[in-house]
């Protein structure tokens, strides 16, 4: 039997339902580049190391460039283009462009994105070493992490 | 518009696009329709003949459009140029042999990357392995396969290099001894590979490119010349937004060729986006270089010589810009030390490795590694400490401007006072009493401090590189010389100004420093200042020096930008006196209006100057035609070609370092940290704090890495070992120094408008060898040497080993 070549995917991304027949060996990251539209999602590795291509699933960080487009069929994605749409969002935006928390920019959506599901996700108080363990999982070759220790520690400190 | 002079550096304007979902990276361009995509076959082997490639299987895939192989390559292309006596036939693919693992050796285009990759796997080559060799040394000897079989040798260049009288100050030395140095071949592992869009349009017989490709411009002469087209026909487009380089995509231009002559055999645009393993197999890396060094000096520290054999491992090919490796730092090879006599044996060998080039500090931290080692040594022998050997030899600031016996010109500096500052922050002196045999030995870790010096050379000149060729082959009818950029402003019809940048930024902030500049000298708000970002060759002024590398946007780069903005106050100068009908001398600009000195009430605001260009050309008298539209260029002056004598100033401005690293080695693990790390720059005038310490933070992490962690490794026979992030382990967050101070000195350059000098590189330079120095503090006492980089858990303990075997008992 001829093994299965596409399949439509029934997904939500960013609040917004997304049907697409793909292929079934398209990765969640060019599904999402390029079907949806969502380019803060970046590849770094295509290994699931560097963090850059990082997503919320049902609001948990994954590495999309090691899923499926098929795996996110009937659940929630959320890239850096939803994440914008909150207020919180907006802070961690506000705070990484003031305390120059980029350079390059290729690894950032990563950042916010796990920095944005600690701030959501981690019950009171977010220690130094719970920082240290989320951004740890990203790879950033420009700030030498300094500044974006920085802007997530203010984030923290701020944290509404 | 708000109408006061900034004092507070604008936050990042980069990073406010990247926020407002706007960014702009290669990957995601489509700027042509049909666009297809690219996968490249590439060899397995390190070192092998292409006996046959048979693509059927491939284009009888659905979707498949084109396969590029050498045939094509020959014919419609020629070997890049390279300065160097005896180069390989260097083409974007490999024609009838392959010399590394991951070399081009067919290109396939298809509609999409999948199919692409599918039909790259069903493409069969035909090799014959052939003996391979990946050791500089055992590259040069006799007996070692040959690459290039026309040159029968491997030894691409072989140049002698002598300053000052070396047998005297030798033969009269106190003390002279000698050490082999080997510094490891790593990359700068940018996040976002190499990509390019490229378009063969052959009626025009022109070539368009998109690609994240950020100069030297020199780079496009080159890629020209081997695709037979003119420079005019050549148009490259650089996106506003690139995910790093670090010097890495310097290299770019022969995977442009590649995908140009693709695009050609496919008749339509190709795009390629590199993934990972090639980027780490096949892009580009720093070079490694073993090196031989011989160190003549006073019994009371002063040193008075050196001898330098340079062995560099240049891989498969020379390519441009090497052998810059050999040669960028002519100016300086000496650091930071007042020494006059030195002896260079420069070699380029060629092995069967990827091509390298420049990578985060071009040379420098390959050519002082063995220098301020063997600093630590001659201290050692003479009971004395390292830093009191450094501070007893550097240059004194009243030397300066210092006139380097290679030729370099070291424009500004207080180096012994960075030094000290670098040693009290760091409290190097306690710190000095209380490591290696002097640690408690209840302690679970050995203790190491070290530290490291560094001249920080920014602004390459065009012209070093020809000291490759003996001063009898340069050609006196092509004296290549100089730095030089160009920045253009505009005035729009309400008053509105727009910078358009030449510099083809890759993450240094150079558009939120631009806007900064500017509204400095107009005295309004950065943010009403617009700057366009990328680059366009089709439509911006460039020479071949443009470009951002060698860390030369703060001294070359934005004086370009102030040279225009002073061209565009003068403008507004002589506008508002022609519409005052007033003298120009009795105006000046304040918070973006200009005001009569005689008349407060007399004046016109940017915004009525504007109007009135832009609206009333028709009355306007010639000199303010215009008066709009404004170019600055900036040169840097002092800059020379190569002499007879070898000599060159290679350098626009030279900046400083200074660095103390504190390192834990854990006593079962052999686990280093770096606890500690301090560093202290002088590199003038600081344009943007938090970029300045920015680049500092970031020089330091790719220090880092090159001491401990990442090192592209081949087995002896070629193979490459180092494909992913598991194998080529890069420092996150938790590998970084606990506490990290950075400071600085300011001693502006009178070489540069902005009075600034380079901050890009610097620390990447010293870190390493601060770091080895700390290595060697703390083990030196078990009897370790410390000679090579990286520096990791394995190679500790097989020194350690090998000593205990030698000594049981004991210690």
């Amino acid at each position: 039997m001829r093994p299965q070549r596409r399949t439509i995917v029934t997904t939500e991304v960013n609040g917004a339902p997304v049907e697409a027949l793909v292929d079934v060996r398209t990765t969640l990251a060019d599904f999402l580049r390029e079907e949806v539209g969502c380019t803060s999602v970046h590849l770094g590795c295509e290994h699931g190391v560097c963090g850059a291509c990082t997503v919320l699933l049902n609001g948990l960080p994954v590495r999309s460039c090691l899923r499926l487009a098929a795996q996110a069929a009937g659940h929630e994605i959320t890239t850096l283009e939803g994440v914008m749409q909150t207020e919180r969002g907006k802070t961690i935006g506000q705070v990484f462009v003031e305390q120059f928390a980029m350079q390059c920019g290729f690894c950032t959506a990563g950042f916010a994105l796990s920095l944005y599901h600690l701030l959501e996700r981690a019950p009171e108080p977010v220690t130094d070493q719970d920082i240290h363990e989320t951004l740890g999982g990203h790879i950033c070759r420009c700030t030498g992490y300094v500044s974006i220790v920085e802007a997530a520690k203010r984030l923290r400190d701020h944290r509404g | 518009m708000s109408q006061h002079s900034p004092t507070t550096a604008p936050p990042s304007t980069e990073g406010r696009r990247l926020f407002d979902l706007q960014a702009q990276y290669i990957a995601d361009l489509t700027p042509l329709p049909n666009l297809a995509q690219a996968a490249v076959v590439r060899s397995p082997y390190a070192h092998a003949r292409i006996r046959r490639i048979d693509t059927r299987a491939a284009l009888a895939l659905p979707g498949v459009i084109s396969v590029l192989t050498g045939r094509e390559v020959q014919e419609w292309s020629r070997p890049f140029a390279v300065a160097a006596e005896r180069p390989g036939r260097y083409y974007s693919c490999a024609l009838d042999k392959a010399r590394y693992v991951g070399e081009p050796v067919a290109v396939v285009v298809a509609t999409n990357r999948y199919i692409a990759e599918d039909a790259r796997d069903a493409i069969e080559v035909e090799y014959e392995p052939l003996p391979a060799v990946v050791d500089v040394e055992a590259a040069m000897q006799p007996s070692a396969p040959i690459l290039h079989e026309e040159l029968e040798t491997n030894v691409a260049i072989d140049r002698q290099l002598t300053y000052g009288d070396v047998a005297a100050v030798f033969s009269a030395a106190d003390i002279v001894f000698s050490q082999r140095y080997v510094f490891p071949r790593y990359q700068s592992f940018p996040l976002e590979t190499y990509g390019i869009i490229a378009s063969w349009n052959p009626s025009a017989s022109q070539v368009s490119f998109w690609a994240n490709f950020h100069g030297p411009y020199s780079m496009l002469a080159v890629l020209a010349g081997a695709l037979r087209v003119p420079l005019s026909k050549l148009r490259v487009v650089t996106p506003p937004d690139v995910g790093g380089s670090f010097g890495n995509k310097i290299a770019l231009y022969p995977y442009m060729a590649l995908m140009a002559l693709a695009s050609r055999k496919a008749g339509r645009p190709v795009k390629w986006i590199e993934d990972r393993l090639e980027s780490l197999s096949a892009s580009s890396t720093g070079t490694d270089r073993v090196t031989e060094l011989e160190v003549a000096a006073r019994g009371d520290g002063q040193l008075l010589g050196l001898k330098m054999r340079l062995m560099d491992n240049v891989g498969a090919y020379i390519r441009a810009p090497e052998p810059g490796c050999l040669f960028r730092p002519i100016g300086n090879f000496m650091n930071a030390y007042k020494i006059e006599h030195l002896e260079v044996n420069a070699l380029a060998v060629m092995t069967n490795v990827c091509p390298s080039g420049p990578n985060r500090g071009y040379a420098c931290q390959q050519h002082y590694f063995p220098i301020e080692r063997a600093i630590d040594e001659l201290a050692l022998k003479l009971g004395k400490d390292p830093a009191t050997v450094r501070l007893q030899n550097l240059i004194q600031p009243q030397d300066i401007p210092y006139r380097t016996v290679t030729g370099g010109l070291y424009d500004s500096g207080d180096y012994p006072r960075a030094t000290q500052r670098a040693l009290e922050l760091s409290q190097y002196w306690q710190l000095r009493q209380s490591t290696g045999a002097a640690a408690p030995s209840d302690s679970s870790v050995w203790r190491g401090v070290g530290m490291a010096v560094a001249i920080d050379p920014s602004g390459s000149n065009m012209g070093y590189i020809d000291v490759s060729k003996k001063a009898t082959q340069r050609r006196p009818n092509l004296v290549r010389v100089g730095s030089a950029q160009t920045t253009r402003i505009y005035l729009d019809a309400t008053g509105g100004i727009i910078v358009e940048l030449e510099t083809a930024a890759h993450g240094q902030g150079q558009e939120t420093t631009a806007a900064f500049i500017v509204a400095q000298a107009l005295g309004i708000a950065p943010a009403d200042v617009t700057v366009i970002a990328g680059m366009d060759t089709g439509s911006r002024p460039w020479s071949v020096s443009s470009g951002s590398y060698s860390s030369r946007f703060g001294a070359v780069g934005a004086s370009s930008i102030v040279a225009a903005a002073r061209r565009l106050q003068e403008n507004l100068l002589q506008a508002a006196a022609y519409f005052l009908d007033s003298d120009a001398s009795r105006l000046r600009l304040r918070a973006g209006r200009i005001v009569s000195l005689d008349d407060a009430q007399i004046g016109l605001s940017l915004k009525d100057i504007a109007a009135r260009l832009h609206w009333s050309t028709g009355t306007l008298p010639p000199h303010l035609e215009t008066a709009t539209q404004v170019a600055g260029t900036f040169v840097a002056s002092a800059l020379d070609y190569p002499n007879e004598r070898d000599q060159v100033n290679s350098s626009a401005v030279y900046a400083f370092t200074a660095d103390v690293a504190v390192v834990e080695i854990d006593k079962e693990t052999l686990d280093i940290r770096v606890t500690t790390y301090v560093t202290v720059h002088d590199a003038g005038n600081i344009l943007h704090p938090q970029i300045a310490r920015g680049q500092f933070a970031g020089g330091l992490l790719h220090g880092l890495a090159g001491a401990l962690y990442e090192e592209l490794r081949y087995t002896e026979t070629g193979d490459f070992l180092t494909g992913t992030l598991m194998d080529y382990l890069c420092p996150t967050l938790n590998e970084m120094p606990g506490s990290i101070v950075m400071d600085h000195i300011v001693l502006p350059t009178p070489q540069a408008l902005t009075g600034a000098k380079g901050v890009g590189e610097s620390t990447a330079q010293t870190a390493p060898i601060a770091i080895a120095n700390a290595v060697a503090d703390a083990v030196r006492h078990l009897g370790l040497e410390i000679t090579e980089l990286p520096l990791t858990p394995d190679k500790l303990w097989q020194q350690l080993g090998a000593r205990l075997e030698r000594e049981p008992a004991g210690t």
